[in-house]
């Protein structure tokens, strides 16, 4: 039998290696499913703490307690901590990759030997450490608890305990070492009032230098001491309770798709048990489940139309296999096989073709996963991107699904055909020349008023699918599904046409048509059953194409119009300034030094800037008006003339262009340009008063304080450069939230005159925003200052482009547009190649009547071109009408978000040329093949004159 | 035979093909045939005698024999490829046995298509009408080929080769897949289509049944024991 079925392959190896291709397409098509929905849960995960450490600055994977243990031992405390720690590592199983512990006896107000009464200090015990430099891990250095860390310099008399202190400690109270700091109020039961000597000064290299979890800048008004001397004090000046706080730093790459929903669920148990626990981690496997749900959504609707066309694919080359083989099967019949062996004989062809094409399939799949998770944009591969590359065995699983699916289809012709009779296939030679079955049944008008129920059912429901978008509901799949059925309605409705025009045609003009035009019009109007399969592949594969492409494209560039919006310029740069203190009680005054400008100053003169600006950003100021306040009010101060060369913003966003805003606001120094929101919420218009409060820095402990300024409206905007109106987050609970934000615009020097010297960032235009970044950065080195932070308009968008919604759209509209093109390629080239090996005789006849080659070839042309041509031509029309009906659905489940820049329709029109290049270059060597086929036809061998 | 009675002239051809052992196989050896207008010729002779390949050559699809092929005063041997073709196209007339009939074009369709290849653009449909009548095919105009019997697919085969009125037609075994009566039925049409249009129809068969029909009969096997027929 193997050797039969191996034989049959070699006589029809054409068809066969079209089949398996199929086969290995659609395997890899299902491996990839897995892979790619594996690498990206994982990519979700990664970047969700990735962008925790970024947003909070802190370690994003902490477990922490704060607990007040009634305990005065050490040892007892630690055994308690230990318990709950016990209990986190044996459920979560991530590795620990750090702890510190921080014991805190709770003090009094002090004495100090040197400068008399002093404030509030509290007694710890610090311990624990970090680590260094782990790949790929986020932060990438905390330090270690330095061993000489209570070393003391000199050693107290008895009963006095050695301490070492912070610098910010030493700075806040003048301390030195040596000094004796008295606890007045604790006592020991000898009435030994608790003295310690400050033995040494512990000092940070830098402001985030993160020497533990919780850095000694972040602890204010406490002493260190060691162990022992801890465990003493606590026992022996009555202490009945310890304050622990420990933190545990977990390895959060050990959370994968496959735990994260346990991990999760262990968490939420420890809350419900222990209220005292606190943890970053759930809020991102929170954010993880929301975005897990979108990102399952848009892999399957955008693979499913791909698995279709390989279905019909598949279909269609079985089919023609089957056709071919009928008198094989007649005459295995007629030499005693039964029909039970006939399609036992098949089912093993099955299988042995579908145990190469699984390992064939996995391969390609894991390939195609490799190229996906690349793509940094429609049609466009990144070394840079990476690549979440583990190889999941699901893929073994879903594999071995789609070797199934292909198993079926390829038995379900045989079934049909294997117990055929002469009658039986004359009888369908008769159905073939019918219309097809959609046409018959009118299909493509149910198809189209379905869909076209289900777009105006989107179009009313538009801004409720954007809050469950934004709510992480996960996308609506029928949103995709009705596209498809749109598509196809459309394709078909188009076919219809378009044969009923042919028809008319060749009412009309048939009397006049030459031979080959005769012969033509009537292959391709009677063959409509067997062509329209590959009419109808075609227009799904050339409208999905056009569709998709539309589609990435919008989503792409809207969301690059959005973060060029967002940023404002190419690069913004702020350094870290020194805020400087005085005083002992707060309210502390305060004053910003501000730092040497000489360095962005030469950016110009150096070559790594096209123009600089300083802007004053503060997020948090208050608008008033009437005696009525509006909280967390963005103010901006900005040099007109210099922001106008260095920001930008697209045009039509404001109802005049931008510039004339700045000129108002130039020549009115008190003057400020204020958001539409703003100006509706107060009802105010140009020429009105409004206030504006900025609070003291933080640091100067001053709740109370502000300074207030009175400004004259210049301006009323929708938009202006970095101004985001809305804003969205997650809540406590994971539900998604909307903010709408304010915006006052004023001028940079009415800021300074105002509000005094305070931190600005620096807006640089410049064509390497990264170089300047670089060259900045080394500068501020050399001079020991450093950078707070950066916005790189070419990073922000490399890191859209990067994330995993994104990242996995644009990886599958890429996959599904290459591989739908294979595949229509080669199935267009098989169906032609086959339909002509059919028809040979009878192109031996056409020679034989003294039909000339060059009359042949015209008829080739034609019925080669008009099954394109009509595909392409419904497929076009088909993927253009899809678009402008769904495009405004599609954006706003991709781009839920509210924003200052509204959602427009992009192509490029490079899509639709590589396309129509592919198409044309298929069609060449398609009918150059043919033709050639044709050529060398021996009329005398094709028509078989003589005996058979 | 004066020459001008005489359709198509065979002088001195000779056929052989090359097998793969590299011997030559002589099929056609040294053979001149005469054919006059308006006979019904039946060649005859047993499998792989060399009758396929006769009327190949003398149908002008296989240009490659020695010898000479006069055809109505022309030598098809020098002709070029579009003379021949044309040759074909206008004044020959061919049926298959496996009567290669269009199969998406109905039995009027199939004649029609046969008079456009000539460029007939006046009086088709009657030429159409006159070629079905005269097979008894009337009726069956808007059948498709599957919707024909053997014998019918024939006959609209037949009406195809005459409808263009050809000088000569060639069928090769056109009754090999019909029926004794049937096949009977398709050489009756031969010889009226011979007697009354004066075309001259050359077949070829091996059913003895049917040599009787013939005004002239070729024994293929004699001749080219002989070398010549006149």
């Amino acid at each position: 039998m193997l050797g039969f079925i191996l034989l049959k392959m070699k006589n029809k190896y054409k068809l066969y290696t079209c089949l398996f291709l199929g086969m290995v397409f659609m395997l890899a098509t299902f491996s990839l499913i897995s892979f790619y929905g594996n690498g990206a849960m994982e990519k979700l995960i990664n970047d969700g703490f990735y962008e925790s450490y970024e947003k909070n600055g802190d370690f994003p994977a902490v477990l922490s307690r704060n607990d007040i243990v009634k305990r005065n031992r050490l040892e007892a405390v630690k055994g308690t901590v230990k318990s709950y720690e016990n209990s986190w590592n044996k459920y979560l199983s991530c590795p620990v990759l750090a702890t510190e512990y921080i014991y805190t006896l709770k003090g009094c107000p002090v004495e100090l030997s040197y400068k008399g009464k002093g404030g509030y200090l509290d007694i710890a015990y610090i311990e624990g450490g970090g680590f260094n430099a782990v790949d790929g891990l986020k932060p990438d250095e905390l330090g270690t608890l330095s061993d000489d860390f209570y070393e003391y310099n000199s050693l107290g008399e008895k009963g006095v305990y050695p301490c070492v202190i912070s610098r910010k400690l030493m700075d806040f109270y003048n301390l030195v070492v040596g000094e004796r700091i008295t606890f007045t109020n604790i006592k020991d039961e000898s009435g030994n009032v608790l003295t310690f000597e400050i033995a040494g000064i512990v000092e940070e290299e830098g402001f985030d230098d993160y020497t533990w979890y919780k850095s000694l800048t972040d602890i204010s008004l406490t002493i260190y001491t060691d162990e022992a001397s801890f465990d003493e004090i606590a026992e022996g000046f009555n202490f009945n309770a310890i304050v622990c706080e420990n933190y545990e730093l977990i390895d959060y790459r050990y959370i994968n798709p496959q735990n994260a929903e346990t991990i999760l669920d262990y968490i939420e148990q420890f809350h419900e048990r222990d209220e005292k626990l606190d943890e970053n981690i759930s809020v991102v496997l929170k954010n993880y489940m929301v975005s897990r749900r979108t990102v399952k959504t848009i892999l399957y609707v955008i693979i499913i139309p791909l698995l279709i066309l390989m279905i019909i694919f598949i279909s269609m080359i079985s089919v023609r296999i089957v056709d071919s083989e009928r008198t094989e099967i007649a005459a295995l019949r007629s030499r005693g096989l039964s029909s039970a062996k006939i399609l036992k004989m098949y089912v093993f062809q099955v299988i042995f073709l579908s145990l190469f094409a699984y390992i064939f399939g996995i391969l390609l799949g894991y390939g195609l996963f490799k190229i996906a998770g690349r793509v940094d944009g429609f049609l466009s591969i990144s070394k840079s991107i990476k690549v979440y590359d583990s190889f999941t065995y699901d893929a073994f699983i879903y594999a071995l699904f789609g070797a199934c699916l292909s198993g079926i289809l390829q038995l379900i012709p045989v079934i049909f055909t294997y117990k055929d009779t002469v009658l039986d296939i004359k009888h369908k030679k008769l159905a073939n020349l019918k219309k097809p079955g959609w046409e018959r049944g009118f299909a493509d008008v149910i198809l189209l008023l379905v869909s076209s129920y289900m777009i105006y059912d989107f179009n009313k429901q538009l801004e409720a699918m954007r809050l469950d978008t934004l709510s992480g509901k996960g996308l609506d799949p029928m949103i995709f599904v009705s596209s498809t059925i749109f598509m196809v309605a459309v394709g078909l409705l188009f076919l219809r046409v378009l044969g009923y025009t042919l028809r008319l045609i060749f009412k009309l003009f048939n009397k006049r048509l030459k031979t080959s035009d005769y012969a033509s019009f009537l292959q391709v109007i009677r063959n409509r059953k067997k062509s329209d399969v590959i009419s109808i592949f075609m227009v799904i594969t050339i409208a999905s194409s056009i569709f998709n492409a539309t589609v990435a494209r919008t989503v792409n560039e809207n969301l690059n119009e959005r973060i060029r919006y967002n940023v404002g310029t190419n690069l913004v740069y702020k350094e870290k300034w020194k805020v400087k203190l005085a005083g002992m009680v707060p309210p502390l005054k305060w004053r910003y030094d501000e730092p040497e400008y000489d360095i962005y100053n030469n950016l110009v003169k150096e070559g790594y800037a096209k123009g600089v600006t300083k802007v004053i950003r503060d997020d948090k100021a208050t608008a008033q008006f009437n005696n009525k306040k509006l909280e967390d009010v963005t103010l901006l101060g900005i040099n007109t003339k210099e922001f106008g060369e260095t920001a930008f913003l697209k045009d039509g966003l404001t109802d005049i262009h931008w510039f004339n805003y700045l000129n108002n606001l130039a020549v009115k120094t008190n003057g400020v340009i204020i958001s539409k929101n703003l100006a509706e919420y107060y009802s105010v218009k140009e020429g009105d008063t409004i206030g504006c409060l900025r609070y003291p820095p933080p640091e100067a402990l001053d709740k109370e304080g502000f300074t207030s300024a009175y400004y004259e409206v210049v301006g009323i905007v929708d938009a202006f450069p970095g101004y985001k109106q809305y804003e969205s987050y997650a809540d406590e609970d994971g539900n998604m939230v909307e903010k709408e934000s304010y915006l006052m615009v004023i001028n940079y020097a009415n800021a300074v005159s105002v509000y005094g010297i305070t931190p600005y960032e620096l807006w640089i235009s410049t064509d390497n925003a990264d170089r300047t970044r670089s060259y900045l950065d080394e500068r501020l080195a050399e001079q020991n200052r450093d950078r707070e932070y950066y916005i790189n308009l070419d990073e922000e968008i490399v890191s859209m482009n990067s994330s995993a919604v994104i990242q996995i759209t644009n990886g599958l509209f890429t996959i599904n547009f290459l591989l739908s093109i294979l595949l229509s390629v080669i199935g267009f080239l098989i169906f032609q190649i086959t339909e002509l090996r059919d028809r040979q005789s009878l192109f031996g006849v056409y020679r034989a009547m003294g039909i000339s080659m060059r009359e042949i070839n015209r008829m080739l042309f034609i019925e080669v071109f008009g099954v394109l041509f009509s595909g392409i031509l419904a497929g076009a029309f088909s993927g253009f009408i899809t678009t402008i009906f769904y495009i405004r659905i599609f954006s706003t489940v991709y781009l839920p978000q509210r924003h200052n820049v509204p959602v427009g329709i992009y192509t490029d029109v490079w899509d639709f040329l590589r396309l129509g290049i592919i198409l044309i270059i298929t069609f060449a060597v398609c009918f150059v093949i043919i033709r050639r086929i044709v050529k060398k036809l021996k009329i005398t061998e094709v028509i078989k004159l003589g005996e058979d | 035979m004066d020459d001008k009675d005489v359709i198509l002239k065979l002088n001195n051809v000779s056929k052989s093909f090359l097998l793969r052992s590299g011997e030559r196989l002589e099929v056609i050896d040294d053979m001149s045939l005469s054919f006059p207008l308006g006979q019904l010729v039946i060649i005859k002779g047993r499998s792989g005698s060399g009758k396929t390949t006769l009327l190949n050559i003398m149908g002008a699809l296989d240009n490659d024999y020695s010898g000479e092929v006069i055809f109505d005063g022309r030598n098809l041997n020098t002709l070029k490829e579009e003379e021949r073709e044309q040759i074909r196209r206008c004044e020959m007339g061919f049926v298959f046995q496996s009567v290669a009939l269009i199969p998406i074009m109905t039995a009027y369709e199939n004649v029609d298509f046969a008079l456009r290849t000539v460029g007939m653009t006046d009086d088709r449909e009657d030429k159409i009408k006159e070629a079905l009548e005269l097979v008894g095919l009337s009726e069956r105009a808007t059948h498709y080929p599957f919707q024909l019997s053997g014998g019918e697919q024939q006959r609209v085969a037949i009406a195809r080769a005459i409808a263009k009125k050809p000088k000569i037609i060639f069928a090769d075994e056109p009754t090999g897949a019909l029926d004794t009566m049937t096949g009977l039925v398709v050489v009756k049409l031969f010889k009226e289509l011979a007697y009354r249009y004066g075309i001259t129809v050359v077949m070829t068969t091996h059913d003895e049944g049917l040599m009787d029909m013939a005004d002239i009969l070729i024994n293929l096997e004699e001749i080219n024991r002989r070398g010549t027929y006149e």
